[in-house]
């Protein structure tokens, strides 16, 4: 392989990182901070009253590798495997883990191991009505599964109580608009991913 | 009226509510409607009808025919029967001028009658044509249901939730809680949906149970949707159990459509769910025992049950109902008049079959009970109860009927009109529904279908089972169209640059899904700043995709009508991509990053349909290659002018001396921290560089790259600018300068196709053009005057083109275009004209290549 | 068109997930034009069964092959990759 940009090599540590909808989160009266290269926002208002009903949170400071070949990367806590095809995955892993997690699932019969980080959104949604909130943002039938998340490509895992969504990057902010106004009526609205794992603790979540 | 309390009623008389109707205050129950509370209050003249503005009023209290439609906080068209009262709803009369029961538009019914027959308004105003602006205004004024907007809506979501059932049982009469109760047993998960208010409390062991909701259809692959309260609930359900029963079909009489004309199930829910007197004095006619029913209730209730007549067996007797102010005061039974203010009347119950239609059952009529009723169900379809046609049975209409005899209420569709247009020659069922408009209101078909069908049937002369059905198609029930259309979601694509250029003053634009800056304030200067300093421009939307493996090269060389194989690595290539009849599609870069892997970019537009293509010619082949769509995880960047080297040179560890990295070479290396691939291309004209890099890292590189620019005047470049500078280079961009019809031998892109490579997309129509020659060129032209993009190009006064793309060029001042020519004139210097509107013409002259540094210096400098 | 199409990898998901890729021809070819123009521009249009081509963007992001009833829209079964089975 030798396009270094989406082989996982290490940013200077000067270089900053960003979500796709950082920029929707300081709207909605996030705080945002530097943990490691990346910012990641937290302290959002109202963020543990919505938690009793529906949250929604951005986990997109995670690592997203795109696996393909050989057999299904193992489970593991730390870790989220997204099947999409019967030799292809979307594995999840903490940001530090990232260059260890490629090399590992790189090795053997592996056709592919590359680092799409940028490539997409993690949404986290959370509380008792997460399921409702994702039954109407599209008619995603099973989960794990796939399918329109309003109305663009999605893909959702369970984590625990968690649904851990994925959406393309380049509609994150429509995807956060949606899920924000569907919120309304469901008494929910965004929250920091470190007010989603207080209540709900995870190893892959709270990693950074 | 309402009477003491009584076993079994809806309504809780210790939970009060109010709202206004046409600004009077009105006492409800919880449990009321809005139609049930009128009525306990006295009022009887609900709306007005259609066309006539005949006084209607409540006449089937369950939400099947339009005799009760009113504008509900400012929602049209609402049936008041089976809308439940919340409270301090502000609730209108509608399709009426005046008062409901003064409505000076009556004259119609009175006068215009003969004049407006069933059609009329194909035919009024064909002559003189000017008149029928007129005419149309003034029927829009005096027809038509409800109006949208009279009223400020109500703040309203349209929300969609998306379902699975592993049963879906509609309808929750008794047949349907049977089959709910017995499929939950069973252990499957099992909705029950009515739209009836009263089974909002109904509770049964291991059932959701959605009421009032309705079923609105059933679409292919058991898809349901259900209305309720708002919320649109689309159910996927492996099986259907459709249970929604018979509907009471009104009798067909002079004065059937009068305000105290009702079906024997309006006096069973007004007596038995809402414990009101129906009336004072009533006759009941009837063909079922639903009528014996009716006469009972009435008797508990305390109305005076004149007479009651069943109808099976007897020949039909002659009816007519005679008004007085507006409301029925009498009724004519062959002959004999008895003063009455209800009329109960029923031909008998038919199957409520519509939903297993759409299913895609067939239906037949039943000649011995006079009903249409199902037959061949589908497969993951059930019916159950009286919409099999078990039970139900329907009187045929006596022969001679009135001119006020009401076959569609909703339309104002008289036994008389549906005559007229068999006559006038609309025979078919589907043509004569569509003149006639017979089955098309509100109701749906619930109370007319059987009787326009046998009405036709009869006029014709061939016979029900012969005539057959119109097609059932949703909406079961009528639906704010907002509500089926639920939330508006208009998909953006937006780069990981996007909040960085909004800063930097971007004025945006959509580009097919894509938000792009078209401008930062100022595109003149933006073109400038490339010319004569430095311009950064987010290139993030381009598709970028990863092909790597074994068969890389040779897939590649598959796709793509040059050839890939001689690209070394470290070196990009332009390319073009074809369908397989040549004609172009998408064009981008190919860039060899290893022996056997390379990263193609395509147009912003095109990565989906590239994508799709590529997969298609992979499986086809069975070609070890992997395609990975990394256009999100790669974020990229223009920077393009005399200042480009100098700045890049601030932020890269990249040798970007000119010797070391040359015009179409490719290096890898750090920009600004993060791992970024960088190429020389020239796509604006000026020395350049594209930089991909982790979209990650976007904000990061990009004002890494503003603050190195900053000394040399370094400004964002929008959409304008691009493609201004571009035109300066006679660059096509696909889209614009193409259409889908264009090859690349139009655009003289010939001497690119390696023709002796062997098969690769597109091929073989391009080799049968090639032999045959092109008939049109797409040329660069110099003008006098500016014309729109898609002005007409003039050969010999005749048009023999188009204008693609133009603008007034910042470096000449001179208009430069593309255009299409005929091939003939296609040569450098060939004259022609441009019709520029209002008669006219400006000359153009032909310019083969580039309009700026047609030797590409100063891009390769 | 609410139609599921039994996606070999992913199941039955509605048919707006997916994209659609012709029909797979089972002409015998130069029966009326020359092989390449009736390739091009001649569709079969059968009213019945054929086999069809469909990608799954919203899944698993691969082609598959259905064989669907054109007056009915039932789609009685689905195959991995491109060709008829």
């Amino acid at each position: 392989m030798s396009l270094r940009a989406i082989e996982g090599a290490e940013p200077a540590a000067t270089t900053v990182l960003r979500s796709p909808v950082e920029h929707r989160l300081l709207a909605a009266g996030a705080q945002v901070e530097a943990r490691g290269q990346w910012r990641v926002a937290f302290g959002l208002d109202g963020e543990d009253a919505f938690l009793e009903t529906v949250a929604f949170a951005d986990a997109s400071h995670l690592a997203k590798l795109e696996v393909r070949g050989g057999a299904a990367p193992a489970e593991r806590p730390d870790r989220a495997v997204v099947e999409v095809a019967d030799d292809r995955w979307i594995v999840l892993c903490p940001w530090e883990q990232r260059a260890a997690t490629i090399a590992e699932l790189g090795a053997g019969d592996r056709r592919l191991a590359l680092d799409l980080s940028g490539a997409w959104m993690a949404l986290v949604l959370a509380g008792p009505q997460a399921e409702r909130l994702l039954r109407r943002l599209g008619p995603i039938a099973q989960v794990p599964g796939s399918g329109p998340i309003a109305a663009v490509p999605g893909r959702v895992v369970r984590r625990g109580e968690l649904l851990l969504v994925l959406v393309a990057a380049e509609y994150a902010q429509h995807v956060w608009d949606v899920c924000a106004d569907l919120c309304l009526p469901l008494a929910g609205g965004p929250a920091g991913l470190d007010a989603v794992t207080r209540s709900h603790p995870d190893p892959l979540l709270a990693a950074s | 009226m309402r009477l003491p309390r009584r076993d079994g009623e809806t309504i809780d008389r210790d939970d009060r509510r109010t709202f206004t109707f046409d600004g009077k205050e009105v006492q409800a129950y919880a449990g009321d409607t809005i139609g049930s509370a009128l009525y306990a209050n006295g009022q009887r003249i609900f709306t007005r009808s259609f066309k006539y503005h005949r006084p209607r009023g409540l006449s089937c209290a369950a939400g099947n025919c339009a005799g009760c439609l009113m504008e509900v906080d400012g929602e049209p068209s609402v049936k008041a029967c089976t809308r439940t009262v919340q409270g301090g709803e502000v609730v209108r009369s509608q399709t009426i001028s005046g008062s409901l029961e003064r409505d000076p538009m009556r004259v119609v019914d009175h006068v215009a009658g003969p004049v407006t027959p069933v059609g009329f308004y194909y035919r009024l105003g064909i002559r003189p044509k000017a008149a029928w602006p007129h005419i149309e205004r003034m029927l829009r004024r005096m027809t038509g249901l409800g109006r949208v907007g009279e009223a400020p809506p109500k703040p309203h979501r349209a929300d969609v939730e998306h379902r699975t059932a592993g049963v879906l049982v509609i309808g929750a009469g008794r047949s349907g809680q049977e089959a709910a109760a017995r499929y939950a047993a069973e252990g499957r998960q099992v909705i029950l949906v009515d739209e009836r208010a009263e089974y909002a409390s109904l509770a049964i062991d291991g059932v959701e149970v959605i009421a009032p909701g309705t079923a609105l259809g059933v679409y292919e692959g058991r898809l349901v949707p259900v209305h309720a309260d708002g919320l649109m609930h689309r159910i996927r359900a492996e099986k259907i159990v459709v249970a929604t029963g018979s509907i009471d079909q009104p009798l067909l009489f002079e004065g059937n459509d009068l305000p105290g004309v009702m079906t024997p199930s309006a006096v069973r829910r007004l007596v038995g769910l809402w414990s009101i007197r129906p009336g004072t004095r009533a006759v009941v006619l009837a063909a079922d025992e639903a009528g014996d029913e009716a006469a009972r209730l009435l008797r508990e209730a305390g109305t005076q049950v004149v007479e009651t007549i069943d109808l099976r067996g007897v020949r039909p007797p002659k009816v007519k109902a005679a008004a007085r102010h507006g409301l029925l005061a009498a009724v004519e039974i062959d002959g004999r008049k008895i003063d009455c203010d209800l009329l109960v009347a029923s031909a008998g119950r038919q199957p409520a079959y519509s939903l297993l239609a759409q299913s895609g059952c067939s239906v037949r009529f039943d000649a011995e009970k006079g009903i249409f009723a199902p037959d061949q169900l589908v497969d993951g379809v059930e019916a159950a109860g009286s919409v099999t046609g078990e039970g139900a049975a329907v009187l045929a209409a006596a022969e001679g009927a009135g001119k006020r005899t009401f076959v569609c209420p909703c339309e104002d569709v008289t036994a008389k009109d549906l005559v007229r247009a068999v006559g006038e020659g609309f025979e078919d069922i589907e043509i004569a529904k569509r003149y006639t408009t017979v089955t098309m209101g509100p109701c749906q078909g619930r109370l007319c279908h059987l009787h326009s069908v046998r009405a036709l049937a009869r006029a014709t002369g061939v016979g029900e089972a012969a005539l057959g059905t119109t097609t059932a198609r949703p909406p079961w029930q009528p639906t704010p169209l907002g509500d089926v259309g639920g939330r508006k979601l208009n998909p953006g694509k937006r780069t990981a640059l996007h909040d960085a250029n909004r800063r930097a003053g971007a004025q945006y634009v959509w580009t097919g899904v894509w938000r792009r800056p078209d401008h930062y304030g100022d595109a003149a200067a933006e073109i400038k700043a490339v010319h004569e300093g430095v311009g950064l421009m987010d290139v993030s939307t381009l598709g970028k995709l990863y092909v790597s493996g074994p068969d890389a090269e040779a897939f590649l060389d598959g796709v793509f009508p040059n050839r890939i194989s001689t690209l070394k690595v470290d070196r990009v290539r332009y390319g073009i991509f074809n369908t397989d009849s040549g004609r172009i599609i998408d064009d981008g870069t190919i860039i060899r990053v290893g022996e056997r892997d390379f990263l193609v970019t395509t147009s912003s537009g095109g990565v989906d349909q590239v994508y799709e293509a590529f997969l298609l010619w992979v499986a086809e082949r069975k070609l070890a290659v992997d395609v990975v769509n990394v256009s999100g995880a790669l974020s990229a960047v223009s920077l393009s002018g005399p200042k480009a080297r100098e700045v890049l040179s601030r932020v890269t560890d990249v040798d970007v001396a000119n010797e070391a990295f040359k015009f179409l070479d490719v290096r890898q290396g750090a920009v600004a921290g993060a791992s970024a691939l960088l190429m020389r291309i020239g796509f604006l004209g000026e020395l350049g560089y594209e930089i991909h890099f982790p979209s990650t890292a976007a904000e990061h590189v990009w004002e890494a790259l503003m603050k190195a620019g900053a000394e040399f005047g370094i400004l964002p470049l929008g959409v304008e600018a691009l493609k201004a500078l571009r035109l300066e280079k006679g660059h096509i961009i696909v889209g614009i300068d193409t259409d889908s019809e264009t090859t690349m031998l139009e655009c003289g892109m010939g001497p690119m196709i390696a023709w002796d490579k062997g098969e690769f997309v597109g091929n073989e129509a391009l080799g049968r053009m090639n032999e045959r020659g092109a008939d049109r060129a797409l040329v660069g032209f110099t003008a006098d005057d500016l014309p729109n993009e898609g002005t007409a190009v003039l050969v010999g006064g005749e048009v023999g083109g188009r204008v693609t793309s133009a603008r007034r060029s910042a470096v000449s001042g001179q208009v430069i275009g593309l255009a299409y020519v005929p091939a003939a004139i296609g040569s450098e210097g060939s004259a022609f004209e441009l019709d520029l509107g209002e008669g006219r013409r400006g000359g153009a002259k032909v310019h083969i290549g580039a309009f700026y540094d047609p030797d590409g210096e100063r891009m390769r400098g | 068109m609410s139609f599921l199409i039994p996606c070999p990898h992913c199941g039955n998901r509605p048919q707006p997930e997916f994209a659609y890729g012709g029909n797979i021809g089972d002409d015998p070819p130069g029966s009326m034009l020359d092989v390449l123009s009736e390739d091009l521009y001649f569709n079969d249009n059968t009213a019945g069964e054929q086999f069809e081509r469909w990608f799954h963007r919203f899944g698993c992001e691969r082609w598959i092959v259905i064989r669907r009833d054109t007056r009915t829209n039932q789609v009685s079964e689905g195959w991995e990759g491109v060709d008829a089975p």
